[in-house]
C-alpha cells in the first residue's frame, strides 16, 4: 500500500513507517540567539510541553533532526551556523523561528545582520512572530512533523536515495 | 561621594567635575584616563560600563563605575575624531577588555596597550566604524 503526497513522493510500507517514528520523535537543536530563544524554552516549559511530542531538545547537531533558528543571524555567526547545519545527520530539516531569522526583521538593513537565516541554510519551515508565541512555535514544528511524516522531502535535498522497503 | 570625587578631582591635572541631572562627571584629559582610573579603582570602585559616544567635534569616552548602586560616578575623557586614541585601562578593571574591543570596532578608537585587540562583534573584514554619525546603512545586497 501507498501514499502519494503532494510533493509528488510515493512511500512504500516501510517508509510510512520510519516516517511516521521520525515524526514523532522530532530532536531540535538548541539555537537560540536572541529573544526568539525565550520563547523556544517556554514552549518547552511545562505549561507548552513539547516533550509529549516526542520534541527533546539536544545540544549537539549530531543527534538532531530539526535546527530551531530562533534570532538574527550576525554575519559572525554565518559559518558557525553552516558547521552546525552540516554536522547535522540526515535527514534534517531547518526552521526559522521569527521575523530575525525570516527576514533580518528589525535588523534588516543593518550592518551586521543577515537577512534571513535562508542566505546560509535551506529553511523548510518559517514561523513568523517577534518573538513567536509559544503555541505559533508549536504550530510550526506540528506542521513540520506532519510533512515529515507525509514524507514531504528536506529543502536542503538528502544526499543518498532510500530504497523502498 | 562629592568629597571623594573632588578629592580624587584634585589629584589629577587638568580634572574637572560636573555636576548633571543623572549625576556627577568626572571629566579628565586623554592623556591622564589611564591615571584616572586607577585612581578611582584604588577607592574601590567597579567599573559598570565603558563605551564611546561621537559628539561632531569629539570621541567621547565614557566609563561607568560604581560602589553600590547608590555610589555611581560617570569619568569621560575627550578624543580627537580623526585619531582617537586612548590608553587601554584593562589593566585596572579586566572586566575593559570586552568593553574597550567592542568599542574600538564600533568605533574606530585604538586603545593603546590592550591585551587583546581582536574584533569581539563584526566580522574580521569588516570595514568602517559602524557606531559613529559619519557611517550610513547601505541596503543589503545578497
Amino acid at each position: 500500500m501507498t501514499i502519494r503526497t503532494e510533493g509528488g513522493v510515493v512511500l512504500s510500507g516501510l517508509d510510512r513507517l520510519v516516517a511516521w517514528g521520525r515524526s514523532r520523535s522530532l530532536w531540535p537543536l538548541t539555537y537560540g540567539i536572541a529573544c526568539c530563544a525565550i520563547e523556544m524554552m517556554t514552549a518547552g516549559s511545562p505549561r507548552y510541553d513539547l516533550d509529549r511530542f516526542g520534541i527533546i531538545f539536544r545540544a549537539t547537531p549530531r543527534q538532531c533532526d530539526v535546527m530551531i533558528v530562533a534570532g538574527p543571524v550576525t554575519k559572525r555567526m554565518e559559518p558557525v551556523i553552516k558547521l552546525l547545519y552540516e554536522q547535522m545527520a540526515e535527514p534534517r530539516w531547518v526552521l526559522a523561528m521569527g521575523s530575525c531569522a525570516i527576514s533580518g526583521g528589525a535588523f534588516a538593513g543593518s550592518y551586521n545582520v543577515l537577512p534571513g537565516a535562508d542566505t546560509v541554510v535551506p529553511v523548510d519551515i518559517y514561523v513568523p512572530g517577534c518573538p513567536p508565541r509559544p503555541e505559533a512555535l508549536m504550530a510550526g514544528l506540528l506542521e513540520l512533523r506532519d510533512g515529515i511524516r507525509r514524507g514531504v522531502p528536506p529543502k536542503g535535498g538528502v544526499a543518498r536515495v532510500r530504497s523502498g522497503g | 561621594m562629592c568629597a571623594r570625587v573632588a578629592d580624587i578631582a584634585s589629584r589629577i591635572p587638568g580634572a574637572r567635575v560636573e555636576a548633571t541631572l543623572s549625576g556627577e562627571v568626572l571629566v579628565v584629559p586623554p592623556a591622564e584616563w589611564r591615571s584616572a582610573c586607577e585612581h578611582i579603582a584604588l577607592t574601590g570602585m567597579e567599573l559598570s560600563d565603558l563605551t564611546l559616544i561621537d559628539r561632531a567635534e569629539t570621541l567621547d569616552v565614557v566609563a561607568h563605575v560604581f560602589d553600590s548602586p547608590a555610589e555611581c560616578l560617570q569619568l569621560r575623557t575627550s578624543l580627537p575624531p580623526d585619531t582617537p586614541r586612548v590608553a587601554s585601562v584593562t589593566s585596572v578593571w579586566p572586566s575593559a577588555d570586552w568593553l574597550e574591543r567592542e568599542a574600538a570596532e564600533m568605533f574606530g578608537v585604538t586603545f593603546l596597550d590592550h591585551p587583546d585587540p581582536r574584533r569581539l562583534l563584526l566580522t574580521d573584514d569588516f570595514e568602517g566604524a559602524p557606531l559613529r554619525k559619519a557611517f550610513l546603512c547601505e541596503e543589503s545586497s545578497w
